[in-house]
């Protein structure tokens, strides 16, 4: 089958080759390969020679020593507390202070921290005993934070040595970066196989995706796990809004305050993901809805002539609805193309498909190791056995969670009835169309 | 009439004995047979209680047993003092000091005074049997009473005139008669006391966890629903009968609605420190020394009630107690000295693995009961009792008194079955003591294991009385 799939393939012309396979080729390629591949290729040598202006950040940034306040909002999250503590008392940059809110935990998150305040290895533990949300949480602590620059950080996570170090530079090199996102890199790859494809994932969408995007000045998320942000912009705009997405809602607002939004490669946090494809799923329905609540509906204002009007915000979230949920249709259409003209051929474009998905994985697990080595360090080499297996998770298995989080949320908003927020809040955040 | 601090009440004919001349040197000289109660003259509690000391504090159990009645010239009584002295009677209108009537139930103590044994009788300047008798003689327990007047807080008004400023404490007197088993313990209170003065007059304030400064705000967080911010109320501007939101303007007009208050925190006025958990400490009214709360002498106070061993001890005294006459006989070891000496040998046979020592465990049963059957016999028991301990064990043995029936020997250089052998030679010389002497026997219950650096002293004795 799998010779005859090849026969089929080289007696295939130009054209025929762009009908059968028009979706990876005329969108998947040029986006996620082409683009990518050609702006990591100017990015790369670009930030070598870079290197002088990031040298002279580090040395502004020790001689001024700013302040910074390392937000930590979060319920039930007690038991990673001490890790991330350790990880932040291993900082090369140590002016820091860490504020821990604990949004109405009911499991021993309050005495871990407790212990922890007293023993100096937080500077402010806040227990929130009525749970209010994430928002609100981490608002509290923006509340009580003095440092310069506030840094988000999940529970969760743990950060590589010189980490807050290098989230500050970009600040220091640009007046107008209202934010920067650190690398996020999933901790537990070797818990379960869901996280290991996870791991490739993030590398993917994160590391290259995000570079790439930034790089274009086109970066839309900041992600809540790990990012900093200027803390007179958070003051000006009164922190987080109400989510779920409330990490990809700050960055619109940032942006449209006209900031710069970058992502910082060599700021490395390792989070925690979701180790079963049920948990991972509920995770992704979640973020999935909040694109549809925020960039549909919030933001749209982005899309529609204004004073603010800014060509880049525009195709940012023209970018991000194009390729994400009008495009999530094509799928239908080219089932319904080949069902209609090429049902003899579908076992071939099936497995050719298949294979050409598994060489753009390829290609972009390069793109990731390539940064790493520029980076200095160790690309994931043994992360490469599962790249065959990435077309059923991305092609399959997100785009159904995908799908259906879009269709509930046109439909029926599911957002606001999602339990992530305390059901007063949803209630409110759905009355006033928030 | 004139009126005297000291009165006596003579059983015989219940007239008052006015004596311009009796003084409390003269005491010793007063036919304690004839005399029903003291009248003390209460007009000025002080005095009354000063005089009260003085009895309470004399060698003769005649004297500071005896029934002591404040006679009061008005209804308003305050304080402990009040409390001290057996009953309070009040003249009525112009009712002479003389015509008091007495109430019959204080022949109770006088009858109990009367009991005590022929040679018991004599001086006592023994602080605990003291306190045992007077628990004793009333059929009372030491109940604590809160006061200001004490720095410590807590007096035990029957109990205090007992004790000069020279000796022990009436608290701590009382905690070591709880450790003898002669008093049982009932929770009243937990106090705090400073470490420094043992007063527990204490200010507890929150102080700044940053800079120890006591000048704290403590603020209350606002969380708006609606746009998620969240900032302690004075961030609030006020709007009519809402808070208004500085994020988006919006009022907040119901609780549980629009907003609700999560927690409250400090904020200190010099630092600016934000914390929730304020460092308490307590400022000591006595001597002014500032102490973390955590460090403060946390005590139980406690009512006190006899035992059955401590009514014994208290009308037979101490000396015919088993464990006196065994710390006479054979120098008993406290717990805590046996258990250093335990683990001092169990680190010596551990370092040097040639020898092996022993610790032995007997336990008379029901020997608390024998105050009971034989009163002040019981003594001869124990001396013989003790003579078997002192020819069965050697001079290099230690030996401590767990309760009043179980006694740990440790015995260097013996090995376990010696001991055992010991044991077993104890057992047959106490059973043909009693079986031969009093007709009746003594179960004892008996135990050696081997000294190793696992042993734990208290845990081996524990486990040995609950098997």
């Amino acid at each position: 089958m799998i010779e005859q799939a090849f026969v089929f393939f080289i007696n295939l012309s130009g054209w025929q080759l762009l009908g059968y396979f028009w979706p990876f080729f005329m969108i998947d390629m040029v986006r996620y390969v082409l683009l990518e591949g050609v702006v990591l290729l100017q990015y790369l040598p670009q930030r070598k020679r870079k290197a002088a202006l990031y040298a002279a950040a580090r040395q502004q940034l020790f001689s001024q020593k700013p302040l910074i306040s390392v937000i930590v909002p979060g319920k039930n999250e007690g038991r990673y507390i001490p890790k991330l503590v350790q990880t932040l008392r291993q900082q090369s940059y140590p002016f820091y202070e860490l504020i821990v809110v604990d949004d109405g935990s009911d499991d021993a998150t309050p005495e871990i921290c407790r212990e922890l305040e007293r023993n100096g290895l937080i500077d402010c533990f806040i227990r929130n005993e009525i749970r209010g949300g994430k928002a609100s949480a981490a608002n509290t602590a923006l509340q009580f934070a003095k440092g310069r620059y506030i840094v988000h950080i999940d529970a969760d996570s743990h950060m590589e040595r010189d980490a807050l170090e290098t989230i500050l530079l970009p600040f220091l090199m640009d007046a107008d970066v209202g934010c920067v996102g650190g690398d996020v890199r999933v901790a537990n790859y070797e818990d379960s196989f869901a996280a290991q494809i996870q791991r490739i994932e993030y590398s993917k969408s994160i590391m290259v995706g995000r570079t790439v995007a930034s790089h274009l000045g086109l970066l839309r998320i900041v992600s809540g796990a790990y990012g900093a942000f200027r803390r007179d912009i958070l003051e000006a705009i009164h922190g987080w809004d109400v989510g779920p997405g409330l990490d990809g809602d700050i960055t619109l607002k940032i942006r449209k305050m006209g900031f710069k939004v970058v992502h910082e490669p060599a700021s490395v946090c390792y989070t925690n993901v979701p180790t079963s494809y049920t948990k991972l799923a509920k995770q992704r329905y979640r973020w999935d809805k909040s694109m549809i609540r925020f960039r549909l509906r919030k933001h749209r204002d982005i899309l529609w002539p204004s004073e603010s009007f800014r060509w880049r915000n525009f195709i940012t979230v023209a970018d991000n609805l194009f390729f994400n949920l009008l495009l999530d249709i094509k799928w239908v259409i080219y089932f319904f193309q080949i069902i209609q003209l090429s049902s003899g051929y579908i076992a071939f474009l099936i497995i050719l498909n298949y294979f050409f998905y598994v060489c753009a994985n390829l290609v972009q697990w390069l793109f990731s190791a390539m940064m790493l080595r520029s980076l200095n360090q160790k690309p994931m080499y043994q992360s490469v056995m599962f790249i065959p297996l990435m077309p059923i998770y991305t092609g399959t298995y997100l785009r159904l969670i995908r799908t259906f989080a879009y269709v509930m949320e046109l439909l029926h908003k599911r957002s606001y009835v999602d339990r992530w927020n305390p059901w007063k809040v949803s209630k409110i955040a759905k009355r006033n169309k928030l | 009439m004139m009126k005297q601090p000291l009165q006596l009440v003579f059983a015989q004919n219940n007239k008052p004995l006015l004596q311009a001349t009796t003084t409390f040197e003269s005491l010793d000289k007063v036919d304690w047979q004839q005399v029903s109660c003291l009248l003390l003259d209460a007009a000025d509690i002080s005095t009354a209680y000063a005089a009260l000391v003085k009895l309470r504090q004399h060698s003769s159990p005649h004297c500071y047993l005896r029934p002591v009645v404040f006679v009061a010239d008005t209804e308003r009584q305050s304080g402990w003092q009040w409390h001290s002295a057996d009953a309070v009677l009040v003249l009525q209108g112009d009712q002479l000091f003389e015509q008091v009537a007495v109430p019959d139930q204080l022949e109770m103590i006088n009858r109990w005074i009367d009991n005590l044994p022929q040679q018991e009788r004599g001086a006592d300047g023994h602080l605990q049997v003291k306190v045992l008798r007077l628990l004793a003689s009333r059929q009372s327990t030491a109940e604590p009473q809160a006061t200001p007047t004490n720095y410590n807080g807590y007096v035990y008004p029957l109990l205090q005139p007992v004790f000069s400023i020279q000796d022990m404490g009436v608290m701590q007197t009382l905690g070591f008669l709880e450790q003898q088993n002669l008093l049982s313990a009932t929770l009243f209170d937990r106090a705090h006391f400073c470490i420094h003065c043992d007063s527990a007059f204490l200010n507890f304030k929150e102080t700044c966890v940053a800079c120890g400064s006591h000048d704290l705000d403590v603020v209350e967080l606002v969380h708006h629903f609606s746009c998620g911010f969240t900032a302690d109320i004075t961030r609030f501007k006020a709007g009519g009968d809402a808070l208004i939101c500085p994020k988006c303007d919006k009022h907040l007009r119901h609780i549980g609605v629009d907003y609700d208050k999560p927690s409250t925190v400090n904020k200190c006025r010099l630092c600016q420190h934000v914390s929730q958990e304020g460092n308490v400490v307590a400022k000591c009214f006595n001597c002014n020394c500032t102490t973390e709360a955590k460090f403060l002498d946390l005590r139980r106070i406690n009512s006190y009630k006899l035992t059955s061993v401590g009514l014994n001890a208290a009308f037979y005294g101490l000396k015919t107690y088993f464990t006196d006459i065994l710390e006479n006989e054979l120098q008993l070891l406290s717990l805590r000295e046996f258990e250093l000496f335990a683990n001092v040998e169990a680190a010596r046979i551990a370092r040097y693995g040639k020898s092996q020592s022993a610790l032995a465990i007997v336990r008379f049963v029901g020997l608390d009961k024998i105050h009971l059957e034989l009163g002040s016999k019981a003594k001869q028991i124990f001396t013989e009792l003790a003579g078997i301990f002192k020819t069965i064990l050697r001079e290099t043995d230690i030996i401590t008194a767990y309760n009043e029936s179980m006694f740990a020997i440790l015995m260097p250089e013996t090995s376990q079955d010696n001991a055992a052998l010991a044991l077993s030679r104890l057992q047959k010389s106490v059973e043909q003591l009693f079986t031969e002497n009093f007709d009746r026997s003594l179960d004892i219950q008996q135990h050696a294991l081997a000294v190793t650096s696992e042993l734990q002293v208290r845990d081996a004795l524990e486990r040995f009385l609950n098997q």
